[in-house]
């Protein structure tokens, strides 16, 4: 889970998940008030389904101990709460209240049973579109700016695959519509730099060039010209999709980059290689098909 | 590519009733349809899998995978429908009776539904997951190869990526966009999203008829259900995952694979065989561990918490190593991948 790892909570790290888990809603309090309801007025069978699963829950996910245990085995830290999802609160949570509301006299104690319930839904819950219904602008549900972005790459480049620098969003989304686009940097690398700045021995880093495109791009980091287009160099990064009035634009046109096109939102810009590398597929044919492995321990 | 979509969406329904129907279906055990339809669902995906990861390892092309698997997947639709045939038929006629007799109750129960998928389709949702899931298809789909370029950035991978290569699921769908020519974001965000929800809630409708038989009831207790799920949001719950990231396999086990095991556990409750139980339990574990390594750890997990007290409280000792079976495939996956991810060996891309 985000920020909360098991070595730094200790036995404290299950009750953070489960803060972080509900996030503020009554999704786990209504759970436990369902069991109760089933031990009180559930059938027989509703507690031979329900009780002896909540029991052993309690005993194993729920104990505080068992994350620190499993942890000596492999890193659960980011995805224990995934054990969260084995209490059927989908199932028991509508099934007591509907037990509830069939239980309460005919009349306006069934009605005011309803709306309590209702109450407690709405107010104990987070809707999914609190933040507002957002509409994708096409079948792809990605930006119709994006696809206009990659259109424009295309046509300029005239290779068959470009190898293009994409601001965040954009550069989690685009090759998921166009595979012909390929990235200079990966997710980590870019997740890093949206938190971390960079020292001047991760700038020397030869081997490491998408430390500087990420520095004065991301960070909005100062370097020298000549350090930043070595480093389009060495990545091969042949196109740059800036947001308009990017901090780093005039940078970047120093630099020797050129635009291209621009949308509404965004500017192309073109950085001619010193050494054109066309980018193709590694070729499998009449290779030996076999299983390859090597044992590294 | 709308029409396409739904076209693509119903024939892949009706599959997963053709798989599930050999476990679901027979003289003696004759499963409600949402069941079958989930078993069908991971016995596919399960079937998938045994024919992908050979091909794969292989450094074999998608195309072939394509090819062989539509053999397999061809003849167990058309064996199910000469066979089971007369099931489905049953299942019609009496399904037509229902809705006759209970017109308001499947009326809502559509309109739920479908404002389920149609949100879930119609709505942007930006997810770091995504990155990696829907350009994997793309990148297969493009490459013509099984997960051997890095989908974050189309650069060649040395290695097989091992957290997430026995998830065969992409590659499914990357094999669903090479045979019918859908886009990658399509055939994930539309198609498989609104699969999945139309099995989540044909499972909901079954889990609230077992409760109340009485169709008003049931609807009350289907209707909350949908409720909790929009009212119930974190980044991390199940409900999260079915609204906003439907396509991923995580969701998949989070909603399908967690509520169809607790419905076949139900089931043993209400007295349906121990062994037809097992075998349908057996199917979903292994299909699971195809969809997502998020099985790995849930799925053993949630079959002990229902299953080993159930053995003991009713002295049912030899459902155990029947229980065991059934989460063997996740066991020997998490070994697999606990091993990979401490270093103890790699699987390479090319022949050496």
């Amino acid at each position: 889970m985000q920020g909360v790892n098991v070595f730094e909570n200790g036995i404290g790290y299950l009750l953070k998940c489960l803060n972080l888990y509900t996030s503020g809603t009554g999704y786990f309090a209504m759970y436990l008030i369902a069991v109760l309801i089933i031990l009180i007025k559930g059938s027989k069978r509703d507690r031979q389904l329900f009780i002896p699963g909540a029991a052993v829950l309690l005993l194993t996910v729920y104990d505080p101990a068992v994350p620190l245990i499993l942890d000596r085995i492999f890193d659960v830290s980011s995805e224990y709460y995934r054990l969260f999802w084995i209490a059927p609160v989908i199932v028991l949570v509508p099934y007591a209240a509907v037990i509830i509301i069939e239980s309460a006299p005919a009349g306006r104690t069934k009605a005011a049973s309803l709306a309590l319930i209702l109450l407690m839904f709405v107010l104990g819950g987070n809707f999914v579109y609190a933040k507002g219904l957002d509409v994708a602008e096409n079948i792809y549900k990605i930006p119709d700016e994006l696809i206009e972005t990659a259109g424009i790459i295309h046509d300029d480049s005239g290779t068959e695959y470009a190898k293009v620098f994409y601001e965040y969003e954009y550069n989690m989304e685009i090759r998921q519509y166009d595979p012909k686009i390929l990235l200079t940097i990966d997710r980590e690398e870019y997740l890093y730099a949206m938190n971390y700045s960079y020292t001047e021995e991760m700038l020397e880093d030869e081997d490491r060039p998408t430390n500087v495109i990420l520095a004065v791009l991301v960070r909005n980091q100062k370097t020298g010209s000549d350090i930043f287009t070595d480093a389009l160099e060495a990545t091969g990064t042949q196109y740059l999709v800036l947001t308009k009035g990017h901090p780093m634009a005039s940078f970047v046109k120093r630099a020797g980059l050129y635009e291209i096109g621009q949308t509404d939102t965004h500017v192309i810009y073109r950085y001619d290689l010193k050494e054109q590398n066309e980018y193709s597929l590694i070729d499998y044919t009449g290779v030996e098909h076999r299983f390859s492995y090597r044992r590294l321990k | 590519m709308i029409v396409k979509a739904a076209l693509v969406l119903m024939v892949n329904l009706i599959v997963y009733l053709a798989f599930g129907s050999f476990f679901c279906m027979g003289k003696k055990r004759l499963c409600p349809a949402p069941v079958t339809v989930a078993v069908g669902f991971f016995a596919y995906h399960a079937l998938f899998a045994i024919v992908c990861l050979p091909v794969m390892f292989t450094y074999r092309p998608l195309s072939t995978l394509c090819a062989i698997w539509v053999v397999p997947c061809g003849i167990i639709t058309a064996a199910s429908f000469a066979v089971k045939g007369k099931y489905w038929a049953a299942w019609v006629r009496a399904f037509r009776e229902e809705l006759s007799k209970n017109t308001y109750f499947w009326a809502t129960v559509c309109l739920i539904t479908a404002l389920s998928v149609i949100l879930t389709v119609m709505t942007y949702n930006f997810t770091l997951d995504a990155a990696y899931y829907v350009a994997n298809v793309t990148t297969n789909v493009d490459t013509n190869m099984i997960n051997v370029y890095d989908p974050f950035t189309g650069n060649w991978q040395d290695h097989f990526e091992l957290r997430y290569a026995f998830a065969t699921y992409y590659v499914n769908d990357a094999a669903i966009c090479r045979l019918t020519g859908l886009p990658a974001l399509v055939e994930t965000k539309t198609v498989m999203s609104s699969a999945v929800m139309i099995m989540v809630n044909m499972l909901y409708v079954c889990i609230c008829r077992y409760f109340f038989p009485e169709h008003r009831r049931a609807l009350l207790m289907y209707a909350f259900m949908t409720m909790i799920n929009f009212m119930f949001i974190s980044i991390y719950t199940t409900s999260n995952f079915l609204m906003t990231r439907t396509y991923e396999g995580k969701s998949v086990v989070g909603n399908v694979s967690v509520v169809l095991i607790f419905v076949l556990y139900m089931m043993l409750i209400a007295g349906a065989s121990e062994n037809s139980t097992a075998v349908m339990l057996f199917i979903t574990c292994l299909g699971t561990a195809a969809v997502s390594s998020t099985a790995n750890m849930v799925i053993p997990a949630e079959v002990c918490v229902l299953f080993i007290p159930y053995a003991f409280m009713k002295k049912r000792f030899a459902l155990l190593p029947k229980i065991f079976l059934c989460i063997l495939p996740e066991l020997v996956m998490m070994l697999v991948y606990v091993l990979y991810v401490k270093g103890y060996y790699a699987v390479y891309t090319f022949p050496r």
